[in-house]
């Protein structure tokens, strides 16, 4: 508890100082600034500090907001990840690289038409996808499991696009409880 | 996490066949010139189930072949080839007449059944097949299947497929909850069995060529895996539980060999070999691309498969033991889920054309002619029956999966709806001894 109190300390006054150079943040919010602040204070043990009501040891590990089970879509054919997924993704990797400890299944699927087989391979590239861009940003490869379960669990029945589009997806579930509150 | 969830439970087959069946098969187009047949209602004792009856089962049998018009008389005489009426039938220009009978034997539960297949063309009443058999009450179905392929392989040369089955999966959705079953019935879709129901899915079941086991892909660790199992005890074994992908079971030709799709340490699936006995691996595609379903050709030297390597989906033709790969599929942007007829000459696929899949069959040897024989444009799955005469396919055309059967040259067509959920991902069993 003392070491903390320690650190606690430090983290003020540097970041009092980096914080005169770079963006702030409001609290809430993990961007692609946070990250920029991480690189920046690497001589010290930890970042700087965006929020001034709560003091944790590391920004990047703070109160981890919007973590939780995600669904990320695709275009017809394709398994690349929308731009817009990719702050939520960010998000993701940031508490799984956190937490070590904690594990997530990634699901692939895909819309109902065609070869079933063949959607199972399909499925497996989605999947596949997300879990390269969380590897990408340190998560490990111990905390991630995925799967593909092509068109065989649908979650819209019909035939039009908008049936489609919300069948061509990936479904990343926490197995491990998400801590909410930093001890 | 698993507790109190149904994931893998094994039914043992039920005595009692239901007295509906589970998919109500359905004529919806038949050929232009059919064969007439009459068929007199067997006589038989009062007792007797309605379900059993035999006249009515090889009636049914023959007209959903779409290649007879069959008469089937009010009255029930007459019962033997003697008491048959030449000039009676050829009045109502029809030249072939089946007539039979049940008995109820003294002790026990037996029945003897007789029956004949009459020709009167000539005048006069000439025999083609007469025939005695002895059974219980519970095989009584199977019999009248067994005389209906009879009378088929008589009257048109080909072996009929009247006694063989069917496996496919059934889904049935309450709520949010889903159950997944893999059910074998008769082809008519009676005597509907459950060999597996789970809460995750199931998948492409593979009937083994002596017809006693099916290998499919169960879902009911969360991960998929590859089982076979014996389908008259529900006696069933893991062969397959590698990382990443397990798909697509096939059976060689001498059923020692299971070709399947595994994906294992890579991001997509390939074509592997494993030896049913020993469970010993041998790859035989590689790269990148996605390849999976593949299937056997009737001399066990080579497979078909789906790959994307050329981009898009197409089927490729593997042989064995050079290793040499070859395109078969040209038509269009997707082929996919090739299997062989049985004498070899063609091979049955999933095409789409301008976004709309449909069954297809192409011609190997006549250059490669394609006609597409289905046009729902949401169909899938597609087998050949035994006797190579009819595709048995899945499809969707609303919100309902169900089955459909259809002639090899598109004239005769079924359907094969249930009353509840969806079925899907259905196959055709070999002969049954």
């Amino acid at each position: 508890m003392l070491i903390k109190k320690v650190l606690k300390m430090s983290i003020i006054s540097v970041g009092l100082l980096i914080l005169i150079g770079c963006s702030t943040t409001r609290k809430g919010e993990l961007d692609e600034g946070d990250q920029s602040n991480g690189q920046f204070s690497d001589s010290v043990a930890v970042n700087g500090v965006g929020d001034e009501s709560n003091f944790y040891g590391d920004e990047t590990c703070r109160d981890p907001l919007k973590v939780g089970n995600q669904t990320y879509y695709f275009a017809f054919d394709n398994s690349t990840i929308q731009s817009t997924d990719i702050a939520s993704l960010n998000i993701q990797a940031r508490y799984l690289v956190c937490h070590p400890g904690a594990k997530i299944l990634i699901a692939g699927n895909t819309d109902e038409r065609g070869s079933r087989e063949y959607n199972i391979g399909l499925g497996q590239r989605r999947a596949l996808s997300v879990e390269r861009f969380l590897r990408s940003k340190g998560v490990s490869k111990n905390q991630i499991l995925t799967v593909s379960y092509g068109a065989e669990k649908p979650v819209a029945f019909g035939h039009s696009e908008e049936d489609y589009a919300k069948n061509r997806r990936a479904n990343l579930q926490y197995q491990t409880p998400v801590v909410t509150n930093q001890a | 996490m698993k507790i109190g969830l149904l994931i893998g439970m094994v039914l043992i087959n039920l005595l009692i066949p239901p007295a509906r069946a589970a998919l109500n098969l359905e004529l919806t187009k038949g050929v232009f010139n059919q064969l007439p047949i009459g068929v007199v209602a067997f006589s038989k004792p009062s007792s007797m189930n309605e379900n059993s009856d035999i006249g009515t089962i090889v009636k049914n049998d023959l007209s959903h072949s779409g290649q007879f018009k069959v008469f089937m008389p009010a009255d029930t005489f007459p019962h033997t080839p003697q008491q048959v009426s030449a000039s009676y039938w050829r009045h109502q220009r029809v030249d072939d007449v089946v007539v039979g009978q049940v008995q109820k034997h003294d002790a026990g539960h037996d029945y003897s059944v007789k029956f004949a297949l009459i020709n009167v063309a000539q005048g006069r009443n000439q025999i083609l097949i007469q025939r005695e058999f002895s059974t219980d009450g519970q095989q009584l179905r199977r019999l009248a299947h067994h005389i209906s392929d009879l009378i088929y392989e008589k009257l048109t040369g080909v072996r009929g497929v009247f006694s063989t089955r069917i496996a496919y999966v059934l889904v049935t959705r309450n709520d949010h909850r889903c159950l997944y079953s893999l059910q074998v019935a008769d082809m008519d879709g009676y005597n509907a069995k459950p060999l597996l129901t789970s809460t995750q899915p199931i998948m492409s079941p593979a009937w083994s060529h002596d017809g006693k086991r099916i290998a499919y892909v169960s879902f009911e660790n969360k991960l998929p895996g590859i089982y076979i199992e014996t389908v008259n005890n529900g006696e069933r074994v893991l062969v397959s539980h590698y990382p990443g992908i397990n798909g697509a079971p096939a059976w060689s030709p001498d059923d020692q060999t299971l070709a399947l799709a595994l994906s294992k340490e890579s991001a997509t699936p390939k074509i592997y070999l494993m030896n049913i006995a020993s469970k010993k691996l041998q790859q035989m595609t590689y790269g990148f691309s996605i390849d999976t379903e593949p299937n056997w050709s009737i001399d066990g030297r080579s497979l078909l498969f789906t790959s994307d390597r050329g981009g898009g989906p197409q089927i490729y033709k593997l042989t064995i033991r050079s290793g040499n790969i070859q395109r078969l599929t040209f038509n269009g942007s997707y082929n996919a889920r090739a299997s062989y007829s049985p004498d070899g000459k063609k091979i049955v696929i999933l095409n789409r054309e301008q976004g709309a899949y449909n069954i297809a069959v192409q011609d190997l040897d006549d250059e490669n002619v394609v006609q597409t024989l289905t046009h729902s444009g949401y169909d899938a799955s597609p087998s050949f029956s035994p006797n190579g005469q009819m595709v048995l396919y899945e499809s969707k055309p609303e919100r309902r999966g169900l089955l459909g059967m259809v002639s090899v040259d598109g004239r005769i067509s079924l359907r094969l709806p249930t009353s509840q959920g969806d079925v899907q991902d259905p196959t055709w069993s070999p002969f049954l001894s």
